[in-house]
C-alpha cells in the first residue's frame, strides 16, 4: 500500500514535468539540429582565417583640420636627458596636436552607411569614435591619467589652449631641447 | 617621427594572427579573442630590445612584453564574457605624439541586425551596437572583412608590462588595455556631448541614414527630467551632458550589484544656508590634504582677504596671509584661484585658524570646471585642511551671499560614493565638458574606483566585475547577455544553461543516432531527457517519460518513428536514472 502510493506520487511528479516539457515543446520552434546547422550555422564566413587585414589606413583616421597653433600653460614633458619637467616645444605640442586630433576625430563627415540585404544597417568608423588615454606628469613624478574622447578634453587635460592672435605676433623662436 | 602607419610593414606581418582562446571552460562561457598584430617587423610587438621578464610577463623582449600583456588583458575579457563570435582586436604599438598612450574603439556600428538561431539579434530598432557586441547579438560575424576593434598604443610610452598589478608609479598597461577595450567592447556612446547629437545623418547614394541613438544611451537617464538620452532632443541631450550627479545608469546588471562594489559616504560640498543659494554642489577635490569627509567639516563660510602686492595682485586671491584671519579662524575660508598655487592658498588658509578652504576658479577660469588641485612638495605634505574647488559662478553666488552661508564638506552616509540617492550609479558629466566627460564613464567621486572611470586609477584591481568592479555589469546590460553554452538564450531564460550540444541524441553512453534538435527554449532533446531522468525515481518512470517525450516529438513532427524508436531502446537499455 506504502509502495503503491509512492509510485503513484512519482508517476504524478514524473507527470507533471512531462507536461511542462510537452507543453513547452509544443510552444516553441526548433532552432537547428545539432547534426547539421549547428556546425554549419548560417554565418558569412565560417573560418577564422577569412578574416582579412583591414584597410590599415582607416587604422589611423584622418586628423581634423585645426590650423590653430596651440600654447602649453603647464610643464607637462619629463625632459629625456634631465628627467625633470618642463614645458612642451612648439614642435612637440605640434606632434601631440596632429596625434589628438587624429584620435579624437569624431566627425561623420565621409563615413558611408550600408544596408545588407537582411535589413542590417552598417557604419565603417574608420578608426574614429575611439577614446584616447593621455598622461600628464606632476612636479613630485606622479603621473596622471585621462581617457578623453574629443579634443577639447584632451587639450583641457593637458593644460594646452589655442594661441591668440597677440600672442603670435609676439613669438619667439622656440629654443632647441634634447629629448 | 616614421610613418607608424606603413601599409607595406603591416601587410608584410599580415600573417602574424595570434589567436588568443580564453582559459575557460566552455561550460563556464567565455569568448575567443583574436589580436591581429599590426606592427612591421622590429617596432611595437615585434621590437627586439631585450627586456628581462617583470611581474609574471615571460617575454624576453620588449616586443614580446607588450603582446604577453595584451594577451592577458584580452584574456580577461575573453573569460569574462559569451559569445560564439571571435572578437577580432587589430592592434600594433606606434610612436604616438609626446603624452599620448594610446587609443581604442569598435570598427563598425551595426543596427538592426536579426539574430541567427536562438540569437536575439539587436534588441532595440533603428539603434547602433558596437561591432563586437552586434556580432554577439546576432550569432553571426557581420563584416567578415573587417575587425571588431582596432587599438593603438604608444611605442615610447613606458608603460609597467608586468601582469601582476605590481606597477608602483609606473602605468599599467594591461589596466589601461582593459579600459580601452572596454570601450570597444561596448562602453560607449555616439553621441557628439558638444551638440548632444546622435550618429548618423549619411547619404549612400541616394539612401539616407538619419540620426539614431545607440544602445548606451537608451540607459543613461537624465533624473532631473526623467528621460533617457534615446528620448531626448538634440538640445536636451546637450544640456544634460553637463549635469554631474545628475545623469545615472539606468540599467538592472549595474544596479543590482553596485551595493557590492560601492562604499557608503559620498563625499559632498553642500551649502546649508542660505536657502537662495542651498544644496549640492559640483567640486573638485585636492591632492593635498584631508580627502573630504576626513574629518566632515561644517561651519560658516568667511572669504579670505589679503594684501594687494606682487605675490597676488588681488585681495582675494589669498596668496599671502590673511588680513583678516580672526575672522577666518574656525571658518571655512573662501579664496579666489589664480597667481599662486592651491597649496600656497591652503597653506595660508590653515595657518589663519580655517578648518577648510573652498578656492573657486577666478575671470581667466570662468568657464572650466572645478579643477583637481595639484600638489607639490613644499606646502604639500604640510596641508592638514581640507581643500575644494569650485566653478566661478558658484563661488561668486557663495561671495554675494556671505557673510550669511553655512556649508558642509563631508560624506553623505546615506549615499553610496557614485551612486546616487536612489543607488543607480552616476555617469561623469561635469560642467563644463571636461577630460573624461564624453558620457562614457563613472563617475570619477565612485569609491572604491572603477575601471571604467575616465582617470585610470593606480589602485585598480584587474577584475571587471562586481564585487570588484561594474565594467561587465554594464556590458551585461547593454546586450552582452550571459550565455554559458553559447546557445543564444540568456542564461537567466535558459531551458538548461548548459546544454549537452552533442550532434546526437546520447541516453546514458548509448548514441541514438538522432540528431539532438535544440530548441528555442535552449533545450536540446538530450537535456530534456537528462531532466526527465533528474526527475524520475526510477527506471520504469524514466523509460515512462522519454515515452512521452518521444510521442510528443513525432506528433509534432519533429522525429520520424525511426528516431522515436532509437530513443526509447536507448532509454529502456540505460542506467538511468
Amino acid at each position: 500500500m506504502r509502495n503503491a502510493k509512492k509510485r503513484g506520487s512519482t508517476l504524478t511528479r514524473v507527470g507533471i514535468l512531462m507536461s511542462a516539457i510537452v507543453i513547452a515543446i509544443g510552444m516553441v520552434s526548433i532552432v537547428f539540429s545539432q547534426s547539421s546547422e549547428r556546425q554549419s550555422a548560417p554565418t558569412r564566413s565560417s573560418s577564422i582565417a577569412d578574416k582579412r587585414m583591414p584597410n590599415l589606413e582607416d587604422l589611423t583616421p584622418p586628423a581634423v583640420n585645426d590650423t590653430r597653433t596651440y600654447i602649453a600653460e603647464r610643464k607637462i614633458i619629463i625632459d629625456a636627458k634631465t628627467g625633470k619637467l618642463r614645458m612642451p616645444t612648439p614642435e612637440e605640442i605640434s606632434e601631440m596636436i596632429a596625434s589628438l586630433s587624429s584620435l579624437t576625430n569624431r566627425s561623420s563627415e565621409g563615413l558611408t552607411a550600408t544596408t545588407h540585404p537582411d535589413g542590417t544597417k552598417q557604419v565603417n568608423l574608420k578608426g574614429r569614435f575611439s577614446s584616447v588615454v593621455i598622461a600628464r606628469p606632476n612636479a613630485d613624478g606622479s603621473m596622471e591619467t585621462r581617457c578623453v574622447a574629443t579634443m577639447d578634453e584632451a587639450t583641457a587635460f593637458l593644460s594646452l589652449r589655442p594661441e591668440t592672435d597677440a600672442e603670435k605676433a609676439n613669438r619667439k623662436p622656440s629654443k632647441k631641447i634634447n629629448k | 617621427m616614421k610613418n607608424p602607419m606603413s601599409k607595406k610593414l603591416y601587410l608584410s606581418m599580415f600573417a602574424l594572427i595570434v589567436l588568443l582562446l580564453t582559459g575557460a571552460d566552455n561550460a563556464f562561457a567565455g569568448a575567443t579573442v583574436i589580436v591581429i598584430n599590426a606592427d612591421g617587423p622590429n617596432e611595437g610587438f615585434n621590437d627586439p630590445t631585450p627586456a628581462a621578464p617583470v611581474g609574471g610577463n615571460t617575454g624576453t623582449t620588449k616586443g614580446q612584453q607588450r603582446l604577453i600583456a595584451f594577451q592577458f588583458a584580452a584574456d580577461k575579457w575573453g573569460a569574462t564574457l559569451d559569445s560564439r563570435e571571435p572578437i577580432f582586436v587589430v592592434a600594433a604599438f606606434n610612436p604616438l605624439g609626446p603624452n599620448v598612450l594610446g587609443s581604442a574603439g569598435t570598427w563598425d556600428v551595426f543596427s538592426d541586425f536579426p539574430g541567427v538561431g536562438n540569437y536575439p539579434g539587436a534588441e532595440f530598432p533603428a539603434t547602433w551596437y558596437s561591432s563586437a557586441l552586434a556580432d554577439k547579438r546576432a550569432g553571426m560575424d557581420l563584416d567578415t572583412t573587417s575587425p571588431d576593434i582596432n587599438a593603438q598604443f604608444s611605442s615610447n610610452f613606458n608603460f609597467y608590462l608586468g601582469l601582476d598589478n605590481n606597477h608602483g608609479p609606473l602605468n599599467d598597461l594591461v589596466a589601461v588595455l582593459l579600459h580601452e577595450l572596454g570601450h570597444g567592447l561596448g562602453f560607449q556612446n555616439f553621441v557628439n556631448e558638444a551638440t548632444g547629437a546622435n550618429f548618423g545623418n549619411f547619404f549612400n547614394g541616394p539612401r539616407f541614414y538619419p540620426l539614431q541613438t545607440d544602445v548606451y544611451s537608451r540607459y543613461t537617464l537624465d533624473t532631473t527630467n526623467g528621460l533617457h538620452w534615446n528620448e531626448m532632443t538634440a538640445a536636451q541631450r546637450q544640456a544634460s551632458a553637463i549635469r554631474l550627479g545628475r545623469v545615472v545608469w539606468d540599467g538592472p546588471n549595474v544596479f543590482a550589484a553596485l551595493p557590492s562594489v560601492l562604499s557608503f559616504g559620498s563625499p559632498e560640498v553642500q551649502i546649508v544656508t542660505p536657502p537662495v543659494i542651498a544644496g549640492s554642489y559640483q567640486f573638485g577635490t585636492a591632492q593635498f590634504g584631508p580627502i573630504v569627509g576626513s574629518p566632515d567639516i561644517s561651519g560658516g563660510v568667511v572669504h579670505a582677504v589679503d594684501a594687494v602686492n606682487g605675490a597676488g595682485p588681488t585681495a582675494t586671491d589669498g596668496c599671502t596671509a590673511f588680513t583678516n584671519a580672526a575672522d577666518v579662524a574656525g571658518k571655512i575660508a573662501l579664496v579666489e584661484r589664480g597667481t599662486c598655487g592651491f597649496t600656497v592658498k591652503a597653506k595660508n588658509a590653515q595657518d589663519a585658524g580655517a578648518i577648510g578652504v573652498i578656492i573657486y576658479n577666478n575671470a581667466a577660469n570662468a568657464g572650466a570646471a572645478p579643477p583637481l588641485m595639484g600638489t607639490e612638495p613644499v606646502f604639500g605634505p604640510g596641508i592638514t585642511i581640507t581643500s575644494v574647488s569650485l566653478t566661478r559662478v558658484d563661488g561668486l553666488a557663495i561671495q554675494a551671499q556671505l557673510p550669511s552661508v553655512t556649508a558642509n564638506i563631508a560624506n553623505d552616509d546615506s549615499i553610496r560614493a557614485g551612486a546616487d540617492s536612489a543607488g543607480r550609479a552616476r555617469l561623469y558629466m561635469p560642467n563644463p565638458v571636461v577630460s573624461g566627460s564624453s558620457g562614457s564613464h563613472f563617475d570619477t567621486i565612485a569609491r572604491r574606483n572603477l575601471l571604467m572611470e575616465p582617470v585610470i586609477s593606480p589602485d585598480l584591481t584587474h577584475n571587471v566585475q562586481a564585487p570588484d568592479d561594474l565594467t561587465l555589469e554594464l556590458l551585461r546590460d547593454v546586450g552582452w547577455f550571459a550565455d554559458a553554452d553559447l546557445d543564444g538564450v540568456a542564461d537567466g531564460v535558459d531551458c538548461e544553461a548548459n546544454s549537452d550540444m552533442t550532434s546526437t541524441v546520447s541516453v546514458g553512453g548509448c548514441d541514438s543516432g538522432v540528431p539532438n534538435t535544440l530548441f528555442s527554449t535552449g533545450c536540446t532533446i538530450s537535456d530534456l531527457i537528462r531532466h526527465i531522468a533528474a526527475g524520475s525515481s526510477n527506471h520504469g518512470n524514466f523509460v515512462s517519460g522519454v515515452a512521452l517525450l518521444t510521442n510528443d516529438l513525432r506528433a509534432q513532427g519533429l522525429i520520424t518513428a525511426a528516431q522515436k524508436a532509437a530513443i526509447q531502446r536507448c532509454a529502456a537499455a540505460a542506467s538511468l536514472p
